[in-house]
């Protein structure tokens, strides 16, 4: 198999990560495709790119809620829909080092690379698994949203590498929660690489934070009706 | 005269009704201080006792949640039901009990059937994942707001109504804040100021005449309690204790009055009687020889005044003199004894010019020259010499030293002897007596007394007399009485003596035929 750069299969801006991966398969150029091969039951990403949209979030809300696959939340309903649901993943969670966020109705995740990934490894451990099986049950009965996962790197390494190691955390994580009963019409996958760091990458600590896959968590909602 | 009388009644008057004051508002500032402790101790444990009762409810309730969440393994079944409706029936402030799957109430239990309140904006999310609506319109049934928990898949309403127990707070407006948010006042339209603004314990307003109180609880859940009554409720609840300290204080100042009148009266009168005395030559002059106590002889007396009632009272020279200083008679009555003793021992002076008797003066005798000019009157016409009267001033005296330092100075250039009168007493020091010139220093009888025996003697005495000796002074001994205290005083070089040991205070008679005697 051939090794070509990544950018052209997860450029900057958002897309479903099985869009690209079938569109590299048919190319056969992705890099993307090796771990995904090797790690995944391909079946499971035949049926899964079935239901993937190339939409970025904003896209794919406005498309699911009129799609009558997700039942789209009343919007005087979505904050009690967002304090609950965040209440719970609060109680569920049992690891700490996860930030967890609620913000103008949207929930934010932010799971740290390390004790999730084994260096440069982009298969999720034992002790990630099962926190993530966690949030997969919370996200499970609380299925009126959808979830963007969002790989990000820190600065070390060819801009390349980061870019397609991103995207593979992103893939790896999406790809578990869609194992744990999570539809693939609710995950969007995202990666930026190096591009958006969240704290200093010239020292240890802030490029550990940077090295994360990030969970956003909005809810669908009922379009206003004029009456 | 008049006007000292009028002064002296004015300031009775003033001293009867300052003090009745005093007492009234001493006695109304403990009654005050008395009811509000004990009105604020009354709120603090009914606040604690609230705070205690809301926390446990809210804890119980949490507690409740985790239970049913543990034990609903099929929820909405009968068992689950039945389960829902027990526990919301034993607890009075539970309204209902749901089970929910996201943001669906699938079934519950309670008195507000199908009701599912879904407020858009959670007041607390706590880390271990309950979630809390405080009272709101969005949890409002039938005009009463709501608490709202929630946790895991069960929610339970509760009635802040029942929290805050209206029977224990007596109708007062109440207030109870959970983690600084308001749930529940009574009555409900009740307005309270900003939690913030508010002092822990009770504090008086006095423009809106209210008293407010405020009792934090921090033990799991920051609780605060407000009650708010009005000062009219405050009086009503004490009004017995009103009552009683009025009853106390109606007692007590006619009690202070009449003490007060009493004691005046009999001093005035006191005062008025000895003035009689004085102007009538009623007080007799008794003499205390003083002896050269090496061999004995009388060299001369201090003369002390006595004075007799006409009941036939003894009133001693410690409580009468006094009253003259106070009465401003003391120079009439330095003066009377003056003339008493040149009337009775002025022939025996004549004729022995060695001869002095002592004279006491008081401060009040510097003030003015008055009596200096009578003694020098009285004496020329008696055909004395000045040195036939010795003045005795004491310590106290010449504290206001620098007209009496003038007026010793004009006397001891007449010629007169000046001795310092019960000295070590006061606050003289030797650069102080230094000074002022004298003549003599008397040592004070406690120093005398002091002297036990040869070997053991008291270090003061033994500096006031190294003092006299440095200052070039006679020393008189006051209140000897043994023969030891003569001998030491003798061995230090102290020859003059007074004293029972010698001679009790005589008559003018007595004192003639001790002195022709011991002469």
């Amino acid at each position: 198999m051939k090794k070509i750069p990544v950018p052209a299969a997860c450029p900057k801006t958002p897309l479903n990560w099985l869009f690209i991966a079938i569109i590299a398969s048919a190319s056969g150029g992705c890099s993307l495709w090796d771990p995904l091969t090797e790690q995944s039951e391909p079946a499971r990403i035949t049926s899964l790119s079935a239901e993937s949209t190339k939409s970025s979030p904003a896209k794919r809300l406005a498309k699911l809620s009129d799609s009558g696959k997700i039942n789209p939340l009343p919007p005087e309903q979505v904050g009690y829909y967002m304090d609950v649901q965040y209440a719970n993943l609060q109680q569920k969670l049992s690891r700490d080092d996860i930030d967890l966020s609620l913000q103008n109705s949207k929930i934010t995740m932010i799971i740290p690379g390390t004790n999730t990934f084994d260096v440069n490894s982009t298969s999720v451990n034992k002790d990630a698994q099962s926190a993530l099986t966690a949030i997969a049950g919370v996200l499970a009965e609380y299925d009126r949203t959808i979830v963007t996962v969002a790989g990000h790197t820190d600065n070390q390494g060819e801009t390349d590498y980061n870019q397609g190691l991103s995207e593979q955390r992103a893939l790896a994580i999406g790809e578990y929660l869609s194992q744990r009963g999570i539809t693939p019409t609710r995950l969007v996958i995202q990666c930026f690489g190096q591009n958006r760091p969240i704290a200093d990458n010239n020292i240890a600590k802030g490029r550990a934070e940077n090295r994360r896959v990030e969970l956003v968590i909005e809810p669908v909602v009922a379009r206003q009706s004029s009456s | 005269m008049l006007a000292r009388r009028d002064k002296i009644f004015f300031g009775i008057l003033a001293v009867t009704v300052l003090g009745a004051l005093a007492l009234s508002v001493l006695l109304g500032w403990y009654i005050w201080r008395e009811s509000v402790m004990t009105e604020e101790q009354r709120l603090q444990q009914l606040s604690q006792r609230l705070g205690e009762e809301t926390e446990h409810a809210i804890i119980d309730a949490r507690n409740l949640l985790e239970t049913l969440n543990e034990q609903a393994t099929d929820p909405c079944n009968a068992a689950h039901l039945a389960m829902m409706q027990d526990v919301a029936v034993a607890r009075p402030y539970i309204r209902a009990i749901g089970y929910w799957r996201a943001a669906e109430r699938l079934c519950g239990a309670g008195f507000i059937q199908g009701v599912s309140f879904t407020p858009p904006k959670a007041s607390r999310i706590y880390d271990s994942g309950e979630i809390a609506w405080w009272p709101s319109e969005a949890t409002e049934v039938g005009g009463v707001q709501l608490f709202l928990m929630r946790f895991g898949h069960h929610d339970v309403v509760i009635d802040p109504r029942l929290l805050l127990n209206v029977d224990l707070l007596e109708g007062q407006m109440a207030g109870l804040w959970v983690e600084k948010l308001p749930m529940i006042t009574t009555p409900s339209n009740a307005i309270f100021p900003p939690l913030e603004s508010l002092k822990q314990g009770m504090t008086v307003n006095q423009s809106t005449e209210q008293m407010i109180s405020r009792f934090s609880l921090g033990t799991l859940l920051p609780i605060d309690i407000v009650a708010i009554q009005p000062m009219s409720e405050f009086w009503k609840r004490y009004l017995p204790t009103l009552i009683t300290a009025a009853i106390l204080a109606l007692l007590l100042i006619p009690l202070w009055v009449f003490a007060v009148v009493r004691y005046s009266r009999q001093h005035l009168s006191l005062a008025a009687e000895l003035r009689d005395a004085i102007t009538r030559n009623k007080l007799r002059v008794n003499y205390q020889p003083i002896v050269d106590m090496s061999d004995g002889r009388c060299l001369g007396a201090e003369s002390l005044a006595r004075w007799t009632r006409d009941n036939g009272e003894v009133v001693g020279p410690d409580i009468f003199i006094p009253i003259a200083e106070e009465a401003g008679l003391a120079t009439d009555l330095a003066r009377a004894m003056l003339q008493g003793i040149l009337r009775e021992l002025g022939d025996l002076l004549k004729q022995c010019p060695d001869l002095s008797i002592n004279l006491n003066l008081s401060a009040q005798d510097f003030q003015t020259d008055r009596l200096f000019v009578h003694l020098e009157t009285e004496l020329k016409t008696a055909g004395l010499a000045t040195s036939a009267i010795k003045l005795e001033i004491t310590e106290r005296a010449l504290v206001d030293s620098d007209t009496a330092r003038q007026q010793i100075r004009t006397l001891r250039q007449q010629g007169h002897l000046v001795a310092i009168d019960d000295f070590g007493t006061g606050y003289s020091s030797l650069s102080y007596l230094e000074s002022f010139e004298l003549d003599a220093l008397k040592i004070d009888k406690s120093f005398v007394d002091a002297i036990e025996n040869q070997a053991v003697t008291s270090s003061v005495i033994v500096h006031v007399i190294e003092m006299a000796k440095s200052l070039k002074l006679d020393i008189i001994a006051e209140g000897v009485e043994c023969d030891h205290q003569v001998d030491w005083l003798l061995s230090q070089g102290v020859r003059l003596g007074q004293g029972y040991l010698f001679s009790r205070p005589l008559t003018a008679h007595q004192f003639i035929d001790f002195h022709q005697k011991y002469s």
